[in-house]
């Protein structure tokens, strides 16, 4: 274990930028080599500014406007569906097509229009055409949900249109922005904006999502627990089938 | 999994195999409710088996708490040092002074600032020695990769580096005897790493005429010696002969 730690040591020493080789010492008998990160005061580093060259800003690069009510001749009243919140999103929906910064949902809900409207006015008030481009990842609302009047009993049918909302799953990407900005131009305005939202949901950039999925990897491999869930349902140990869903059976306690 | 204990009821096999149930309500969208404030109890023994299927870390074979509450083993050997264009540039004019200059050396600096520091430049630079500062990273990357990188092992602490172009290591100590907040640690001369004994030896050394005079003085003295030596019993006969003809 002390060979180790000296290998760790040298190999550490070569790579800091505080150029005196870290020695390990003994601490109890036992070789122990000081932690890796040293702050002092030094040198500023003046970072050389990515380039963005590579982005294009489209014509028109603000948020659409969305209806309140779809057009349709007939409007007809639909069931609770819930199975549209369940689950995970496609995989085309939880991937960031500019590449750039985005909202991400990180549990299931319905957006209503106000939500729709407060996104829209937020970021195209905040943004700058000239750098910036906005872009809409989810549908206008499309789903009817009905309510009955104020103070009736039960019975009578079911109620009118009151309403409409997208079903939003997990993992899925509500807005995207992008530009020839850094992440702390865009950072608090899409913060501002996951916070008001009906779910859960976090600000996101492609660096974020790569490294956890590397992560999620890392995590599969190097897992020291000789079960998981997966295989406890699968194999129906210990008789747990009676006390097991059927969406578990299918995602294994990631969603419900 | 876990460490052997005596199993006496079942109570204590719950409490062995998992300890903790963090898992007992989960948000569920069960039957027509869209409402997720209400949640739904997860029966005892899907708790109980998604704590024992709960993901393990592998063991940390690091000692100190600092290290284990660090970066992760591989995230380390992935650190690089930080591109900094500055540094280079500093390190890079630094080299430049190291190698063209007769004469650098290294002066430790303790609480020495303001009238006394202009003072001591202006008095060196009567005799055409500049004073620099130079971090101790940049200078550790300009001596890197030169003949001179056992360097390092000054690069401690505060240091000035006092460079001219012709090795004038006498005029250096002279002002530096008067000066007490600054004291010699060693230096480049005329390519040689010295240490602070050494250059006062050299500073001691008389000029290259002089020493060219002796050289030459003691190459020659055996030569003078045999002629002297060859000639010597010839004068003395003519010497004596003379004394002889002056008498007679």
């Amino acid at each position: 274990m002390s060979v180790l730690l000296r290998r760790v040591g040298n190999h550490i020493g070569h790579n800091t930028s505080k150029l005196c080789l870290i020695q390990p010492h003994h601490i109890a008998g036992r070789q122990v080599c000081p932690p890796v990160c040293v702050l002092s005061a030094g040198l500023k580093n003046f970072p050389i500014p990515r380039n963005y060259d590579h982005v294009e800003i489209p014509e028109q690069s603000k948020l659409k406007f969305y209806q309140r009510v779809p057009d349709l001749v007939k409007h007809v009243r639909e069931p609770r569906g819930i199975k549209m919140l369940r689950g995970p999103a496609d995989p085309e929906q939880t991937v960031l097509i500019g590449k750039q910064y985005g909202i991400k949902a990180l549990s299931p809900g319905l957006m209503r229009w106000g939500h729709f409207e407060m996104i829209r006015l937020t970021i195209n008030r905040r943004m700058d055409t000239k750098t910036m481009w906005a872009k809409w990842r989810i549908e206008a609302p499309y789903k009817p949900l009905t309510k009955k009047g104020q103070g009736h009993r039960m019975g009578g049918g079911k109620g009118a249109i009151d309403h409409y909302v997208t079903p939003i799953k997990q993992d899925r990407i509500i807005v995207e922005m992008g530009g020839k900005i850094d992440f702390e131009v865009v950072h608090p305005m899409l913060r501002e904006i996951a916070q008001k939202l009906p779910f859960q949901a976090k600000v996101v950039t492609q660096e974020m999502l790569e490294e956890e999925e590397r992560e999620e990897e890392w995590r599969r491999e190097n897992n020291q627990n000789e079960f998981t869930f997966e295989d406890v349902v699968k194999k129906n140990m210990m008789g747990c089938s009676q006390h097991i869903s059927k969406y578990d059976r299918e995602w294994f306690g990631k969603y419900q | 999994m876990a460490t052997l204990t005596r199993i006496s009821s079942a109570a204590t096999a719950v409490r062995v195999v998992c300890p903790t149930l963090d898992h007992m309500v989960t948000q569920v969208r069960y039957r027509k409710t869209i409402n997720t404030r209400s949640k739904k109890h997860i029966s005892v023994i899907k708790a109980k088996l998604l704590a024992v299927t709960k993901w393990k870390a592998p063991q940390d074979t690091r000692m100190t708490m600092a290290e284990r509450c660090g970066l992760r083993e591989e995230r380390m050997q992935e650190t690089v040092v930080q591109e900094n264009p500055l540094r280079d540039l500093m390190a890079k004019e630094a080299r430049h002074v190291l190698e063209t200059s007769g004469m650098v050396a290294v002066l430790h600096i303790s609480d020495f600032s303001g009238p006394d520091r202009r003072v001591f430049c202006a008095k060196l630079k009567e005799s055409d020695i500049t004073v620099r500062f130079w971090s101790n990273s940049v200078a550790g990357l300009a001596v890197q990769d030169t003949p001179y990188s056992t360097l390092t092992t000054l690069m401690v602490g505060m240091n000035m580096y006092a460079h001219s172009l012709n090795p004038q290591v006498a005029p250096l100590l002279k002002v530096l005897k008067v000066t007490p907040q600054v004291s010699l640690l060693g230096g480049l001369v005329d390519g040689l790493l010295m240490s602070k004994a050494d250059m006062e030896h050299y500073a001691q050394l008389p000029s290259m005429e002089q020493c060219h005079g002796e050289v030459v003085s003691v190459l020659s003295a055996g030569v003078s010696q045999t002629s002297q030596l060859l000639q010597n019993p010839l004068q003395q006969l003519s010497r004596n002969l003379q004394q002889i003809s002056s008498s007679a």
